[in-house]
């Protein structure tokens, strides 16, 4: 059904009030994005809390299934990443398919016992096929692995916002509910929103500060930066963007390095970093791991025209060299930093950062992605309204099904009473009389 | 004088905190001159596809008169006994199937995402809706309860604390070097953490559990993480001990762990408090911290092992501070008046429905 002739959006997402809500990535997005969908969709956003979120009409997401009911939704919207605020999502995502932006699709995280015992398997088929069987309700089905294997099956529309996480989708998934259709792509890089202020950020001045927002554990690189640091000649400060809960940590490891001319700002967010970015000359995004990407902070340097350190690995090896400076990983990693971050002190002039400001414009200019999205959105509605119409019925066949089983357990291994003097009603007349009736009466039927 | 069923839902080979709401609740109602009996039905909760069956077995049970007798009122407490049909019906709200409601999605509920229990959660949602909406009279035994009850199933109800089941003869005697843990042995009550935090904790003060294990597996989980530590001269579990005993080992513990995720009430966080203990509770307990304010008569910290030994230290190494947190506790429940006249209030508000 259509609210003034908008589609109605289901929008499930971590927001920035939830717990750790600050420093996750949907947070940010829904921030940025919703602002713009609303005025093509009429929004309800969905999330983990009973709070409401800005001027959206928001709910519980266990109440999106009642809301549906009553007025239904013609598109679901899903963000997930690997945080623990997203697990909602994840879950949900499998109850009622929709289009979903993954920020990451390599999770560390492997969820709940309901997802690892996950029968998404057995479901995608049986969408496909009737005639499929429901999954064995005595097996346990084993889905622990790192790949978001069942969140990507179950999208009925997939974006990503880096090429990394999608190149992995298209290489890994291959029980799905979609189909390719007509060549119709259903799964799209959809890039990280910034703020147009970012690119805003006047690159007038040079103080020879460095930027740095990773967290204080190996695979952020804090020690080989440090460690570059340590051995650089020129003159710097450091500003140091970090959790609260990691203060001590981080001042151990500077202690460890002997770094001591740093500002360490605490709660790192991305609406923190782009306070700081005026001040930053240089920015250092380094990550090593399968896990994880850069995020909104990578990004938001770009569109301010800073110069950006990044590892030549995993989500920031799809940059193009012309951008940022990658460094690749291993041995020589702390001398390869140290050059590029003497080499750009040494100048001791801002960076022009046209390069950089370009290829964010292109990439990351929140007008563009939120074009982008509504269009992609609208664009394939028909085809995810045919996903939720089968999925209906799928729904009323598992009801069915569970309607089945819950009768046959109620009969299971009732002893046959005909023949005994104790006798005085039977099971299978009792369910009919005394238990069915009440099953109509909740319109427990299909 | 009313004739009254309270409507009770025994998990067999089970004693926890809803057998003593409804045991308690009964003698509270008799010694004020009411006629009252129980009905209880045995609930199992395993296959999930057998719950809308369990339902309507209480759908089915007539008890507007029984032998004879008609029943002037009946009081529900948990899922799936407000589903029996009165016309006088009060529920005491103690929770709904929680599996499908706020544990759902967590490793505490065993609802996956198969359309089947969708179905099943969302059919469950929908009639206990309809039957709660049929109460003359819903309460919640805290508001973590009502709250669930009006976000989820859109209904307000009053919040009335079941006071502790011993009344006035909790005590308080000077504290001896032990941490008591008291509740269900399951997952959700996390003894786990607290068994985890021993090894850091000063290593004379001991952890005396007292309940029984509901969980398959769990005793074995539990065994595990104390021979890896090598703590079995610190650890007792006593499982199920009688009134005195209990009483007795309130009276001399130096605090309370109680730190359930998401915990409906918890009766142990008030018996603690009336025993001028302070209570060791984690920030997402739920219930609990309706009474446990940290720093004020407990400690409220992370749900995790670190945090939980820094406060058992803490209270050991200041054993003046675990007093004054006792005593403050003593003293909040008393100014609540739960222990002096919480039945009053309570038996006004479940016989309520008998005024109109």
């Amino acid at each position: 059904m259509k609210h003034d002739s908008k589609l109605r959006l289901a929008w499930f997402s971590p927001l920035p009030h939830d717990e750790g809500g600050a420093s996750c990535t949907s947070a940010y997005v829904s921030s940025l994005l919703l602002p713009f969908l609303a005025k093509h969709f009429a929004l309800e956003v969905f999330c983990n809390n009973f709070s409401s979120f800005a001027d959206y009409t928001t709910h519980h997401h266990l109440t999106a299934f009642q809301r549906h009911k009553d007025n239904p939704f013609d598109l679901f919207f899903y963000q997930l990443e690997d945080h623990i605020s997203s697990r909602f999502v994840r879950m949900y995502l499998g109850c009622m398919p929709g289009a979903v932006l993954f920020h990451d699709f390599i999770f560390c995280d492997h969820g709940p016992e309901p997802m690892l015992n996950s029968s998404w398997r057995e479901t995608v088929a049986r969408f496909h096929d009737e005639s499929h069987a429901w999954a064995s309700r005595e097996v346990r089905h084993q889905n622990a692995g790192a790949l978001a294997l069942r969140e990507g099956g179950l999208s009925a529309l997939a974006l990503f916002s880096n090429e990394r996480a999608h190149a992995e989708y298209k290489r890994s998934v291959e029980h799905s509910l979609i189909k390719p259709h007509n060549g119709d792509a259903m799964s799209f890089f959809l890039p990280l929103p910034v703020p147009e202020s970012c690119f805003d950020i006047d690159r007038g001045g040079f103080s020879a500060t460095l930027g740095y927002c990773g967290l204080p554990r190996i695979e952020y690189r804090a020690h080989k930066f440090f460690s570059a640091l340590k051995a650089l000649k020129e003159p710097y400060k450091l500003i140091w963007l970090i959790e609260e809960g990691d203060r001590q940590a981080c001042l151990e490891l500077l202690r460890e390095f002997g770094i001591s001319s740093v500002e360490l700002v605490a709660g790192r967010s991305a609406q923190k970093w782009q306070e700081i970015l005026p001040r930053i000359d240089i920015a250092v995004h380094t990550l090593f791991s399968v896990y994880g990407s850069p995020g909104p902070y990578l990004a938001m340097s770009l569109a301010s025209g800073a110069p950006c350190i990044v590892t030549n690995f995993g989500a920031t090896e799809y940059l193009p060299e012309s951008v940022v400076f990658k460094i690749e990983p291993g041995d020589t990693e702390s001398l390869q930093l140290c050059q590029v971050l003497q080499r750009l002190l040494a100048r001791g002039i801002a960076w022009e950062g046209d390069l950089q400001r370009e290829y964010a414009r292109e990439q990351h200019y929140l007008p563009g992605v939120a074009g982008q999205l509504v269009s992609v959105l609208k664009g394939r509605a028909g085809r995810l309204n045919s996903v939720m119409q089968r999925w209906k019925e799928l729904e009323r066949d598992a009801r069915r099904e569970l309607l089945r089983e819950s009768r046959e357990l109620f009969l299971k291994g009732e002893p046959d009473l005909g023949a005994s003097e104790c006798a005085f009603i039977e099971p299978k007349q009792f369910w009919a009389k005394s238990i069915e009736p009440i099953f109509e009466e909740f319109s427990w039927k299909v | 004088m009313a004739t009254i069923l309270v409507l009770g839902v025994k998990i067999p080979f089970t004693l926890g905190g809803q057998d003593v709401l409804v045991s308690s609740l009964c003698r509270e109602l008799r010694s004020r001159g009411h006629t009252v009996d129980t009905v209880e039905l045995p609930l199992s909760l395993l296959p999930k596809e057998g719950l809308l069956n369990q339902a309507a077995l209480w759908r089915t049970i007539n008890v507007t008169s029984c032998g004879g007798r008609a029943v002037d009122l009946v009081i529900a407490t948990k899922f799936p006994s407000y589903f029996a049909r009165h016309l006088r019906k009060s529920v005491w709200l103690v929770h709904q199937h929680r599996a499908a409601y706020d544990l759902y999605g967590t490793r505490y509920s065993d609802i996956s995402d198969d359309p089947r229990d969708e179905e099943l959660r969302r059919m469950l949602f929908a009639a206990d809706t309809k039957v709660l909406g049929e109460c003359a009279f819903v309460s919640g035994i805290s508001k973590n309860v009502t709250d669930r009850l009006a976000h989820y199933n859109g209904i307000s109800g009053e919040v009335l604390y079941p006071p502790p089941s011993m009344g006035n003869r909790y005590k308080c005697e000077p504290a001896e070097d032990y941490i008591l843990s008291v509740g269900r042995l399951c997952a959700i009550k996390r003894l786990d953490l607290m068994i985890k935090a021993l090894p850091v904790i000063h290593n004379f003060v001991k952890l005396k559990i007292v309940g029984a294990p509901d969980e398959p597996g769990i005793m074995d989980y539990y065994k595990n993480e104390i021979d890896k530590h090598h703590l079995w001269p610190r650890v007792e579990f006593l499982e199920r001990v009688d009134d005195e005993t209990l009483l007795r080992l309130y009276a001399r513990c130096l605090a309370v762990y109680y730190a359930p995720h998401n915990e409906d009430y918890g009766y142990v966080t008030l018996e603690a408090m009336a025993s001028h203990k302070p209570v060791i509770a984690a920030n997402d307990s739920g219930g609990v911290l309706e009474f446990v304010r940290t720093e004020e008569n407990g400690l409220v910290v992370a749900p995790d092992s670190n945090a939980i030994s820094a406060a058992v230290n803490r209270l050991v190494e200041n054993k003046e501070k675990a007093r004054e947190l006792g005593a403050n506790g003593r003293r909040a429940i008393d100014k609540l008046g739960i222990l002096e006249n919480g039945w009053d209030r309570v038996v006004k508000g479940l016989l309520s429905p008998l005024d109109s």
